[in-house]
């Protein structure tokens, strides 16, 4: 026990001997993360549109309903699911849509009487996910396109071709946003934190290669001898390294989120504890894959090269750089085996999805279970070396 | 104290060590001298616990030392031949850390460390980071690194390489003091003025072989003369009209340029009969010395130690 607090306190040390490596390694992430907060502003996403997965609940079953139903169908641009009330709020807030529609019973009447001045106009309520402003946007205009082409079509038989700009305020129906204000705020908070979430992973999974680093230069000055020779083994050697890269991790990633709950405005909307669990998760992480870099590089050149390219993808296809749910639908999936998806989902969860702690947990298991591969992984191959 | 038995290490189908045995008394300071490649690191890093031996065994007062044996290996320290320390940390933060690696904390360990800054004359110095340090100081501190925890054997790899001759003489009265205190030394080198100064036993190691082992005095009596001494002539031919006349009364020479050398057991008899050649041939200077580790490596195996 000795040697392995021993072996941490040492890491620990030499973070701190080494004053601008260790301001350089919390200032980079923060520096990027404001920049495109300030660049992007509440904004997050592409242009780019793939059919974009809209949510329905569909409680009219009017001749109008029905036919801009089949619109719906009809248009490439989306792809509609059909959910009760309760799972459409569920997927929007999770952030699994970017908008759930509800067409309440009796929509269809309502919206040929409005049609006919005979009536107010019946609101369709939309439920949104604030950090996929372009999705709603787009999938919005798509929706309002088919409700108002169903309207009309069963009104005089005829099909009429809308735009679906500036034509809503003659429409017949208002699409009606929940808690607007209040959106536009989450939106921004959402847009934010994701930003500090992916780039607060990528800090961290950067600051393994320096975990990496250091034990391939142990090895070359002959430090990894000396330990060797010492009565300890090489599983407490590379435990050691794991916390005190997990402490170290820790400590830049509250820097980095301080920085943005002060100065950012950011705010944990879901659980705290979750949160600090899956910071202590992403810290493990970016600690066993450090091990892991230095299990399999020989040289410091070859293993930094190696391993900036590894983080670099790493990065971005776990969402750091732009969320994950703007890649192609096969890339989404693969993602789902790329460690630091989990990490950054589970911050979002945390930090604006309004994860509890039970969600949140989930996101850290999987990221936990990343760590304890890579360890495992590291641990085996260098005894294997060792064993040479 | 120490006992290597038929030690084998082999790296593929390369074989680093081939069956070396050898037995260290305590208290002695003990020379694995050769050439580099002659496998006197892979033999130490079986002494030290790094390495498991193919076959064979190490003894340390009759426990065997295997890399998971904690127990034995808190008894011999290990000073690598690279300088071993974190250049950040401070001279006091490096021990403290060995020290916690042998499992040392609180009073027991800042005794252990006062202790050995003072062996290694750094005493003053402590609180500096390394990098600050001299090579020379380095290499006292990389010795003090594998004193920390006391050792009964300290293993020592080549741990003057790239030193001053200040730094040297230094770090010889370092291991002269501990072996006076009863530790036991094992040390490596390629330099045989080193093992001519500390060493009481000496094993000369050549292709993974111990080629002879045994006191200074021991080895020198496997050359055929004790003494060897060289003159200087003015020009190459008077160096060889010498030779020709050494020669013709019985004498064993070389001649290399201008020139001649020549191995004697009987010093005083060889220089009579120089004196009466250089009669006739006069030479410009003359040295004597006697016969080194140098000479008795080249006699058994051929090659010069720093081939």
């Amino acid at each position: 026990m000795r040697a392995f607090i021993e072996l941490v306190r040492k890491d620990i040390r030499m973070f701190l001997a080494d004053r601008s490596a260790a301001i350089i390694a919390i200032a980079v992430p923060v520096g990027i993360a404001s920049f495109l907060t300030m660049v992007m502003g509440g904004s997050s996403g592409s242009q780019e549109f793939k059919p974009i997965g809209v949510v329905a609940v569909i409680e009219d079953d009017s001749a109008v309903t029905k036919t801009f139903l089949k619109k719906l169908d009809n248009d490439k641009h989306l792809r509609v699911e059909f959910k009760t009330k309760a799972e459409a709020e569920e997927l929007a807030r999770k952030g699994k849509t970017p908008l759930a529609f509800i067409i309440h019973k009796g929509f269809g009447d309502e919206a040929l009487k409005a049609l006919k001045h005979e009536a107010a106009r019946p609101a369709v309520r939309t439920l949104t996910d604030p950090s996929q402003r372009l999705a709603v946007m787009a999938s919005q205009g798509y929706i309002v396109k088919a409700i108002a082409g169903g309207i009309f079509d069963t009104a005089s038989g005829e099909s009429h071709d809308m735009s679906p700009s500036g034509a809503e305020s003659t429409l017949p129906f208002t699409m009606e946003q929940e808690a607007q204000e209040k959106d536009t705020d989450q939106e921004v908070q959402a847009s934010r934190a994701h930003i500090f979430a992916g780039m607060a992973v990528q800090g961290v999974l950067f600051y393994a290669i320096n975990v990496a680093m250091s034990l391939i230069r142990d090895r070359r000055l002959g430090i990894w001898k000396r330990l060797r020779a010492a009565p300890v083994s090489i599983t407490t050697i590379l435990a050691g390294r794991v916390a005190s890269g997990t402490i170290i991790g820790v400590a830049t990633l509250f820097m980095i989120f301080l920085f943005g709950f002060l100065v950012m405005g950011l705010r944990i909307n879901g659980s705290i504890a979750g949160f600090v669990t899956q910071c202590v998760a992403c810290s493990v992480l970016a600690a066993s894959f450090g091990l892991f870099v230095a299990s399999i590089g020989k040289t410091e050149e070859q293993s930094r090269g190696l391993s900036v390219f590894v983080v670099l993808m790493l990065s971005m296809l776990g969402g750091a750089w732009f969320p994950s749910f703007l890649m192609p639908d096969w890339m989404q999936s693969v993602t789902l085996f790329v460690p630091s998806r989990w990490a950054v989902d589970g911050l979002d969860s945390a930090l604006w999805r309004q994860g509890t702690l039970m969600e949140v947990l989930r996101f850290s298991g999987v990221t936990l279970l990343f760590a304890i591969a890579f360890a495992f992984l590291a641990d085996r191959r260098i005894k294997a070396t060792e064993a040479k | 104290m120490l006992i290597a038995e038929n030690l084998v290490r082999r790296y593929g189908s390369f074989t680093a060590v081939d069956d070396v045995s050898f037995n260290v008394g305590r208290g002695t300071c003990f020379g694995l001298l050769g050439p580099n490649g002659a496998g006197k690191t892979s033999t130490i890093g079986m002494l030290a616990g790094l390495v498991t031996p193919n076959s064979g065994r190490v003894l340390l007062e009759g426990k065997q030392l295997l890399p998971a044996a904690y127990d034995v290996k808190r008894q011999v320290g290990f000073v690598p031949q690279e300088i071993a320390l974190y250049d950040e940390l401070s001279a006091q933060a490096n021990l403290e850390f060995f020290a916690g690696m042998y499992g040392l904390d609180g009073q027991v360990a800042t005794s252990n460390i006062a202790r050995v800054l003072e062996i290694v004359g750094l005493a003053d110095r402590k609180k500096e980071p390394v990098r600050n340090y001299s090579g020379g100081m380095k290499r006292r501190l990389n010795i003090a690194a594998g004193l920390v925890h006391q050792p009964k054997v300290l293993i020592l790899d080549e741990p003057t390489v790239g030193v001053d001759p200040q730094s040297r003489n230094a770090i010889f009265d370092a291991l002269e003091a501990l072996q006076s205190e009863g530790i036991t030394l094992l040390y490596t080198t390629h330099y045989m003025e080193e093992v001519e100064r500390l060493c009481d036993q000496i094993a000369i190691m050549d292709a993974g072989k111990i080629v002879a082992e045994g006191t200074k005095d021991s080895l020198y009596r496997l050359l055929p003369a004790k003494n060897s001494f060289a003159l200087q002539f003015a020009s190459p031919e008077s160096a060889t009209l010498f030779a020709d006349h050494a020669k013709s009364n019985g004498l064993n020479v070389r001649v290399s340029e201008s020139e001649l050398e020549t191995d004697t057991e009987d010093l005083a008899a060889t220089l009579q009969v120089v004196a009466e050649i250089g009669k006739k041939i006069p030479f410009e200077s003359m040295n004597t010395h006697r016969v080194t580790l140098e000479q008795v490596f080249l006699h058994l195996t051929g090659k010069s130690l720093r081939d």
